[in-house]
């Protein structure tokens, strides 16, 4: 057996307890994201029984997606000062209440105050940026791969709970499908973070890894890289902060832009609803096996390298919907779109992780989260702006693609090996 | 040009209807059972994992 595994399993017997937190993180993004995504499922039933258009009904959700991604810096400022577990629990707390709220909603304004502002609000605590915040603490060498594990619970949750939800709403009703989900988060979300999740491997007498002091492979402790962050306003003045941040903004325009507007331009590219709805699917798919794959992937190569190629790739299946006919541009674009998809979480978090360090990392994630969310709301609405004036596309797509070539050469140039802790030099001990 | 909260319908933090129907009739077709057999199914799922998780971390903690 090697030395490095050797020094994994000692550390305690069978699995590394930082895989368990994972798990439990894991969880907590899943049942997050998953009853988020299921308000699309109810909006139907939402007109009928309120008596108001689809589009008023929509104001939630757009409420719901600014609010989430302002509330994503507040939460990762909280998690940087008491740290990811209390945070993160009473995070599953407060939307686990809220979303047993809607059960009781009489109108649209309920739905917005409930669904829009408390949900969503609380929902920032379950997003990518506190719970990734954890996950560095527990990994440096494996920080890819358990950080792609963590982002592939949103997809799952979005795969397992949008069908869970459906047949809930058939057999039951709306109350009582959002009772269920609301207490599913408050009965089970919450307690397993509270009772696996610990903020950091020295809450256990663990290293991260699972590395044993003084091993050949063991985790060195934490270094000052040149851009350690003393202050979270520090990394404004630096160029990895930007080129990180543009990158992850234009990731929320070419996903949101898309999310909303692909089975659309599939319609007018006479291609049926359904059959958009499936290539949707395929692209949903294929990028939960995405991110882990490139997840791991970016332990063993430079992770810029990584979120560079995955902008281009995403770049190039936006021209895919430009160059070729309806059904080819359909599937070339589910293929390699959903490769590249969820993909710039993990690299995202990982690089400011390890460039900036982890004292004031929740906030900063926080805050490039929130450049995709905004990107991401102002794409949806541009987006269709082009499509009415033009009756094509195609102009957006093309900006899109314009955007992704930028963000992919902007990532790229990202001087990771002088940044990096993960390429800095051990700190020399100081002579006896 | 239309509203812009209609374009907003298809929110990308909430399912696509047409997707959401879409997994509905595959789901039917493949599996042929009433909906509360799949909740059922599907919630076990999700209520077996939590709880598996934390009995298996807490056995490990109290073991080191």
């Amino acid at each position: 057996m090697s030395l490095k595994h050797n020094s994994e399993k000692k550390n305690g017997a069978g699995v590394f307890y930082g895989w368990y937190v994972i798990g439990a993180l894991f969880f907590s993004m899943f049942l997050g994201v998953g009853v988020r995504q299921g308000f699309g499922i109810f909006v139907e039933t939402w007109e009928r029984e309120f008596g108001v258009s689809v589009a008023t009904i929509s104001i939630a959700a757009s409420v719901g997606w600014l609010v989430n991604g302002v509330s994503q810096v507040f939460f990762g400022r909280l998690v940087d000062l008491f740290g990811g577990r209390i945070v993160i629990a009473i995070g599953l707390i407060a939307m686990g209440i809220g979303a047993m709220g809607i059960a009781a909603v009489g109108n649209v304004f309920g739905l917005i105050a409930l669904y829009g502002l408390a949900v969503s609000f609380a929902s920032g605590a379950l997003s990518g940026g506190p719970p990734g915040v954890v996950a560095v603490r527990w990994f440096q060498r494996n920080r890819g791969k358990a950080m792609s594990l963590l982002a592939s619970g949103g997809s799952i949750g979005g795969l397992l709970f949008i069908p869970f939800l459906t047949y809930l709403l058939i057999w039951t009703d709306w109350r009582t499908s959002w009772l269920i989900a609301g207490a599913i988060i408050l009965v089970l979300g919450a307690p397993v973070v509270w009772l696996v999740v610990r903020n950091d491997p020295k809450d256990l007498g663990q290293t991260p890894d699972g590395s044993q002091r003084g091993s050949q492979s063991s985790y060195t402790g934490p270094q000052d890289t040149p851009l350690e962050a003393k202050t979270w306003t520090q990394p404004f003045r630096t160029g990895p902060m930007w080129q990180l941040s543009l990158g992850f903004l234009v990731c929320g325009i070419t996903t949101g832009s898309i999310s909303v507007h692909y089975v659309r331009w599939a319609i007018s590219e006479d291609i049926r609803p359904e059959t958009a709805a499936l290539a949707f699917g395929l692209l949903s798919g294929i990028n939960a096996l995405g991110v882990i794959t490139i997840g791991s992937w970016s332990d063993k190569i430079e992770r810029r390298l990584l979120l560079g190629a995955v902008y281009l790739i995403r770049g190039i299946a936006f021209l895919i919907l430009i160059l070729l006919p309806g059904s080819a541009a359909l599937w070339g674009f589910a293929i390699a779109g959903g490769a590249s998809w969820l993909a710039t979480v993990p690299l995202t978090t990982g690089l400011t992780a390890d460039v900036y360090g982890i004292r004031h990392l929740g906030t900063l994630v926080g805050l490039i989260s929130m450049a995709h969310q905004i990107g991401g709301a102002l794409a949806v609405y541009l987006f269709g702006l082009v499509f009415d004036l033009w009756g094509t596309y195609d102009p957006a797509f093309a900006a899109g693609a314009i955007s992704l070539a930028i963000a992919g050469i902007v990532s790229l140039t990202i001087r990771e090996k002088r940044y990096s802790t993960r390429y800095a030099q051990p700190a020399r001990q100081p002579a006896p | 040009m239309s509203n812009p909260l209609q374009i907003l319908l298809h929110h990308s933090e909430s399912v696509d209807p047409t997707l959401a129907q879409w997994i509905r009739e595959r789901i039917d077709a493949i599996t042929g059972v009433g909906p509360a057999a799949i909740v059922v199914a599907i919630g076990a799922l999700i209520v077996v994992f939590p709880i598996t998780l934390a009995w298996i971390a807490r056995r490990r903690k109290t073991t080191e």
